[in-house]
């Protein structure tokens, strides 16, 4: 194994990467508001200027069946964390570590098929 | 040392996002505000060797539970109106109890800092996704099995409270 | 460790067969997984088993005997609270697997050596309690207690990992064994171990309910089921008492006049605070709650006196023979009839049913420690080992044991009281009479098999 400090310089086509998405996405913002015509009026500025008139407040509480849907995506998505170390040991963990990991996945699994049994996925009741 | 100035512009970085999530007017903001802190935490873990640690930090943390915030303050209907007041004595302990927390850390910290002066970067692989994966499943493999008890029963728990009950008004 | 995989094992079927919506199935799974575990923690007693090598983990003799409490706590809180579970068909099962997983994070936090499976116990022994306080879904003191518990719950976790943290800064180990080393070697200590002592002394303090941070656990234990009020005040006390000693008499214990004054203050005012807020109830849980304050305040004396492992035996008496007058207490207040939980609403107990007015009563006296019952030798015993270090707090605690007395005398004599109203007692299940007879043996013979 080689060094294990990684230095400045391994984080350099990090450094470009960000600075490239960011730089084009602030580019397109601002170039495009300068371009672009810009006609202001009241009708114009309503957030849709034909169709149906909105009503009410757009801040209304949302059903509890989306937190259901994330809260689960929470658990599965730290199950995913675990696999990341272990696909980079993959072939030095050798059987007892897909032992180990076949025995936690199989728990998620376990995890998965009560959820879906329960019906906690299903959308309208 | 450049390392240095970095850790000093990156921890006031921290600091000032993390000061935004309390000041911040709207609990959305504040939301927003908390991820951004959250990828400085993760800047300040990559100072320290710790990789792994960072991007788990984006990914979980900045990623899916933030969303779950989001979803929590949906749900919530917060507006101006409904906010609850708190009394001024609440807030005066609050600050009391946090400031005498700070000196007692701030103090703690300074005592240490003369044992060990200089700035020290660590040189083992703990934090690199190899060195974990190595402890991880030889060493701990034990807990790391133990700890999906835990999430079991945090998916039993979330369908348990967060699913909703059919009519039983029918059967009756 | 082969307890630990019965009940994680027993806890997945349970939550299976709960989808058959048949809650005597459940009941059966459940309590046959803790009665195979029980009975494994028995007769592996002298040589348990450790067979995945892991250090953190160790089941040696104190360890089983832990255990094995746990184990019998939650096989009967389980049993009398199926009256309660059966009610929803769709949920029983759901509730006993919950219930499972969190004892077996009670095995883990009672059995662990390193900081790091004691920090998975914990959390594995909280979340299902969080989640199962707030059953009662259309109650809304039930779901005010679940979110109580939980924040206050969630934030002392936070400061205890920071603790956690800077204890592991300061000695550069998680083993308890290391620590305890560390400590004992070194003449000056660096004042982030003492911050991390004290971070983890308020959370642990927040978890056992003393003074300063007991104001979740009345709230807490009012609004919840009584099944649950029953397995925090029996289990998770247990539990976090066990790994509270383990932690500070033994491992942080070279340091203990750091901690010792803080501990000694907390102790007399628990004792006080909790009795004279218990005097003023007339809700049943709150006063068991506020009694409960003051028996923390007791077993703090347990952990203030000694420094060994080895001297674990009269801190486990005094919590298991408070377990089992909490399990009766909570399994009569199962009996009262919803929405109603005042103490005048058990009059007539006594009369109506006899034999469970008589436990009732025994677990009450056994609490004030009245001698032939299981509670005397408890408090006996803690309080005797005590006399020579802290003689003034053993004197304060014998005074607060007969305030006591009043409020619990006040309790039987409701109980035995003539009622002229509606009963507001519900006909027992035929568990309860099983339950209540385990825990009467247990209390009357008790203290002469254990000690």
């Amino acid at each position: 194994m080689e060094s294990t400090v990684s230095s400045s310089a391994d984080y350099f086509p990090l450094v470009i990467q960000a600075v490239v998405a960011l730089g084009f996405v602030i580019t397109t913002l601002i170039v495009t508001h300068l371009w672009g015509p810009k006609i202001k009026s009241k009708t114009k500025n309503e957030n849709w200027e034909c169709g149906v008139e909105s009503e009410g407040n757009a801040r209304f509480p949302v059903s509890v069946r989306y937190f259901m849907t994330a809260i689960l995506f929470v658990l599965f998505d730290v199950e995913v964390i675990f696999f990341y170390p272990y696909a980079v040991n993959f072939k030095a963990l050798q059987l007892e570590g897909l032992l180990a990991v076949i025995l936690f996945v199989v728990f998620f699994l376990i995890g998965f098929l009560y959820v879906f049994k329960k019906g906690a996925l299903e959308w309208e009741k | 040392m450049s390392l240095a100035i970095l850790t000093y512009i990156l921890g006031g970085l921290t600091f000032g996002s993390a000061l935004m999530v309390v000041l911040a007017p709207h609990p959305v903001r504040s939301v927003l505000y908390l991820i951004l802190t959250f990828f400085f935490i993760s800047g300040n873990y990559i100072l320290l060797n710790a990789q792994f640690v960072a991007v788990v930090n984006i990914i979980v943390y900045a990623g899916a539970i933030m969303v779950l915030f989001l979803f929590v303050l949906m749900l919530l209907n917060l507006s101006k109106e409904n906010e609850p007041k708190t009394k001024n004595v609440a807030k005066f302990a609050a600050v009391v109890a946090s400031g005498i927390l700070a000196v007692v850390l701030i103090a703690a910290t300074k005592d240490t800092m003369i044992l060990q002066s200089g700035y020290q970067t660590s040189d083992n692989a703990q934090g690199l996704v190899e060195g974990l994966g190595q402890l991880l499943f030889t060493k701990y493999v034990l807990p790391f099995e133990i700890s999906s008890v835990l999430f079991l029963s945090a998916m039993v728990g979330a369908v348990l409270l967060a699913k909703r009950e059919k009519q039983i008004t029918n059967e009756l | 460790m082969d307890a630990l995989i019965i009940l994680f094992a027993s806890g997945i079927l349970t939550m299976f067969i709960s989808l058959l919506k048949k809650p005597v199935l459940s009941l059966i799974t459940a309590s046959a997984g803790l009665f195979i575990a029980g009975s494994l923690l028995v007769l592996n007693f002298d040589h348990p088993l450790n067979f995945i090598k892991y250090e953190g983990l160790i089941f040696d003799s104190a360890s089983v005997l832990f255990s094995l409490t746990i184990v019998v706590f939650t096989l009967l809180l389980t049993l009398s609270g199926y009256a309660y579970f059966s009610k929803e068909k769709d949920h029983t099962g759901d509730y006993m697997a919950l219930m499972l997983f969190s004892a077996t994070g009670a095995l883990c936090m009672v059995s662990f050596s390193d900081l790091f499976m004691f920090f998975i116990g914990l959390e594995i022994l909280s979340i299902p309690v969080y989640v199962l306080a707030g059953t009662k879904k259309k109650d809304l003191r039930s779901t005010e207690a679940s979110i109580k518990y939980f924040f206050t719950g969630a934030f002392a976790t936070g400061v205890l990992l920071f603790g956690i943290a800077m204890i592991y800064g300061a000695t550069g180990t998680f083993k308890i064994a290391e620590i305890e080393a560390f400590i004992n070697t070194n003449d000056t200590l660096p004042s982030f171990l003492h911050v991390g002592i004290l971070l983890m002394l308020a959370s642990f303090l927040f978890k056992v309910g003393a003074v300063p941070f007991h104001f979740w656990s009345p709230d807490v234990y009012e609004g919840s089921p009584s099944v649950m009020t029953g397995y925090m005040a029996a289990v998770v006390k247990f539990a976090g008492f066990i790994a509270f000693f383990k932690l500070f008499s033994v491992a942080f214990g070279g340091a203990s006049d750091y901690w010792a004054p803080i501990l000694i203050v907390v102790a007399i005012a628990s004792m006080f605070l909790g009795n004279l807020s218990a005097i003023q109830q007339t809700q049943f849980k709150r006063l068991i709650a506020y009694s409960s304050i003051t028996h923390v305040g007791y077993a703090l004396l347990a952990i203030l006196s000694f420094n060994s492992l080895l001297n674990v035996q009269s801190l486990w008496i005094y919590l298991f023979s408070y377990g089992f007058s909490i399990v009766v207490l909570l399994s009569v207040s199962m009996l009262i009839k919803q929405e109603d939980d005042s103490i005048a609403s058990l009059k007539g107990l006594a009369r109506k049913y006899p034999f469970i007015g008589f436990v009732a009563i025994l677990a009450l006296l056994s609490m004030a420690g009245i001698p032939p019952l299981f509670g005397f030798f408890g408090k006996y015993m803690v309080f005797s080992r005590a006399f020579g270090a802290y003689p003034m707090l053993v004197i304060i605690a014998i005074i607060n044991s007969g305030i006591g007395i009043y409020y619990y005398l006040r309790t039987i004599i409701v109980m035995l009281s003539e009622n002229d109203q509606e009963s507001m007692i519900k006909t027992p299940h035929v568990l309860h009479y099983l339950v209540l007879s385990i825990c009467a043996i247990a209390l009357m013979v008790g203290g002469f098999v254990f000690v």
